[in-house]
């Protein structure tokens, strides 16, 4: 996979800042959350990628930041990618890959509704899980969940 | 919209057919095999769009397991796929493996694939049974419930429980086999290769049967992938993609299987595939039991487990396709995050497109041929 990750380091540059090899067939890159798009882009179209199966996407929360995590297969080659990235808390905002990935699309949502990330371009971006009427981003560190109140016990401890 | 011809409508017939009528199948539905409501548009007898609504089983799992211990969440994965929870114990404890670079000795690993094929067999037969109802062949409901309850029967022997097993550890299995299962499960292998040969004659070779499945909800290969779904739904449409083979784990790469595959992408191809892996899971039980080897099923680890920081993942073939396991560590005893990349949640998403067009009377076939299982949808 060596030659692919340098064609991609050439088209790229500075926006992978990290790439290892974690086995044969499979790489993990770091890259910048504004090319987060162009990189997908490239990796479905480049005949030396060719990585057309949206295995998974999703979100944490480190306290600081929030990572971003895809995961992509090659049919062709039998090859596997993961892709990082890390956006602000105050603003979480990323380009949607929905449009490239029609199988994204439902993870997109979901990773809304536990963390209120915004996939920018996304056709139907509302709660997936939660009631419409939700208040918050339950997944978040710093959520607060409130002990629902079992009338014949008094509230619960949280866990 | 009644037209009166004092004051003649402004829509065209067009128009007015165009807006459809809408009704809702579910979250209360026998066909949907859990709470799933379906918001269908209509027109007349043809679907002209369809909104699935989940979120009716969410317990926030994922969320549950952050506040957890790593070895504490395996009782939460057997409320995912509550029809194949060996499967998903076996998914988280490979992913805590992975993030904590455990070591499983051989015949533990040996055990597991052998479980995970007879629990594959066990959700297999859920499958054909409520199919079947679902198309109004009540018989097959019984016969494969007949046979699933010697699988249970066997896991009951080996796990102690029925349906939430919880019996895969981090490092290898809680304990050795029973004795005598070997022989116990040689002999099920014997009588359910006969019991196949029913199936097909009632299913397979049925032509009214045939005449529902066939040709209906097509799902592309080109659509299958930009979808990402997995399992029999992916395979019935052309592509070879099995965890089992394209990333080996446990002992899979030693024993001999066909992945079976199949073009059509119709309802008929779906069942075609799991059909032929319940002969497939029969020939690797046999070799399994054939290679293996004595010796310990339990890695020894601290009672304290603290893997080093760093993400890992794992993927595991469930009946229902590519389970996978994500965890993010920072080298405290609990996970950081735990994500839960469940088949049925991808394999659902795909439902609006396959029922475009379709006639209501296929809603069932084809919501039935995905084989979806609610628990691990919601999470």
């Amino acid at each position: 996979m060596n030659e692919a990750v340098e064609h991609l380091l050439q088209r790229f540059g500075e926006a992978v800042t990290e790439w290892t090899q974690v086995r044969a067939n499979e790489v993990r890159l770091t890259v910048a959350p504004s090319h987060w798009r162009e990189v997908a882009q490239f990796l479905h179209d480049d005949p030396l990628w060719q990585m057309d199966y949206p295995a998974d996407l999703t979100v944490w929360d480190t306290g600081t930041a929030f990572g971003v995590y895809l995961r992509l297969w090659s049919s062709v080659h039998n090859t596997n990618v993961v892709v990082l990235t890390s956006i602000p808390r105050d603003e979480p905002r990323i380009a949607s890959l929905a449009s490239l990935y029609p199988g994204v699309n439902w993870h997109e949502r979901e990773m809304y509704d536990m963390y209120g990330v915004i996939f920018e371009g996304h056709p139907n971006l509302k709660r997936i899980l939660l009631p419409d009427d939700w208040e918050g981003f339950p997944f978040r560190k710093d959520y607060v969940a409130e002990p629902s109140g079992d009338p014949l016990h008094g509230p619960q401890p949280v866990n | 919209m009644p037209v009166s011809p004092e004051k003649p409508s402004t829509l065209s017939t067009v128009e007015i057919l165009s807006q459809g009528m809408v009704i809702n199948v579910g979250p209360q539905h026998p066909s949907t095999h859990g709470v799933l409501r379906l918001i269908l548009t209509l027109d007349g007898e043809q679907i002209l769009q369809c909104e699935p609504v989940i979120g009716y089983l969410h317990r926030g799992l994922e969320k549950m397991m952050e506040r957890r211990p790593y070895r504490h969440n395996i009782p939460f994965t057997d409320r995912l796929d509550y029809l194949a929870a060996l499967s998903n114990n076996l998914g988280i404890c490979q992913c805590i493996e992975r993030l904590g670079g455990v070591e499983v000795p051989e015949r533990a690993k040996y055990i597991r694939v052998l479980l995970m094929e007879l629990q594959r067999i066990a959700s297999h037969l859920v499958f054909l049974g409520t199919f079947g109802t679902d198309l109004g062949a009540t018989t097959m409901f019984l016969y494969a419930f007949r046979e699933r309850e010697m699988v249970l029967d066997l896991l009951e022997e080996c796990t102690g429980a029925r349906l939430t097993y919880n019996w895969i550890r981090v490092g290898g299995v809680p304990d050795d086999l029973p004795e005598g299962f070997g022989e116990k499960v040689l002999a099920f292998v014997k009588l359910f290769r006969e019991r196949i040969e029913e199936y097909d004659q009632l299913l397979t070779r049925n032509r009214i049967f045939r005449s529902r499945t066939q040709g209906i909800g097509v799902l592309p290969k080109e659509m299958a992938l930009a979808y990402g779904v997995s399992g029999p739904v992916l395979r019935a449409s052309g592509v070879a993609y099995d965890i089992r083979k394209v990333d080996p784990y446990e002992v899979y790469d030693r024993v001999e299987f066909e992945v079976p595959v199949f073009d059509r992408g119709d309802v008929w191809a779906r069942y075609l595939v799991r059909m032929e892996e319940l002969r497939q899971s029969l020939r690797i039980i046999e070799q399994v039991l054939r290679d293996m080897p004595d010796g310990p099923v339990q890695t020894k680890l601290p009672k304290i487990f603290k893997p080093p920081a760093g993400i890992a993942y794992s993927r595991v073939e469930s009946p229902r396709g590519e389970l996978s396991f994500m965890m993010v560590s920072d080298g405290s005893p609990n996970p950081v995050r735990v994500h839960i990349r469940a088949p049925s949640f991808v394999n659902l998403s795909v439902l609006p497109r396959l029922l475009e067009g379709a006639k209501v009377a296929d809603l069932v076939a084809i919501l039935g041929s995905i084989d979806v299982v609610l628990g691990e949808i919601d999470r």
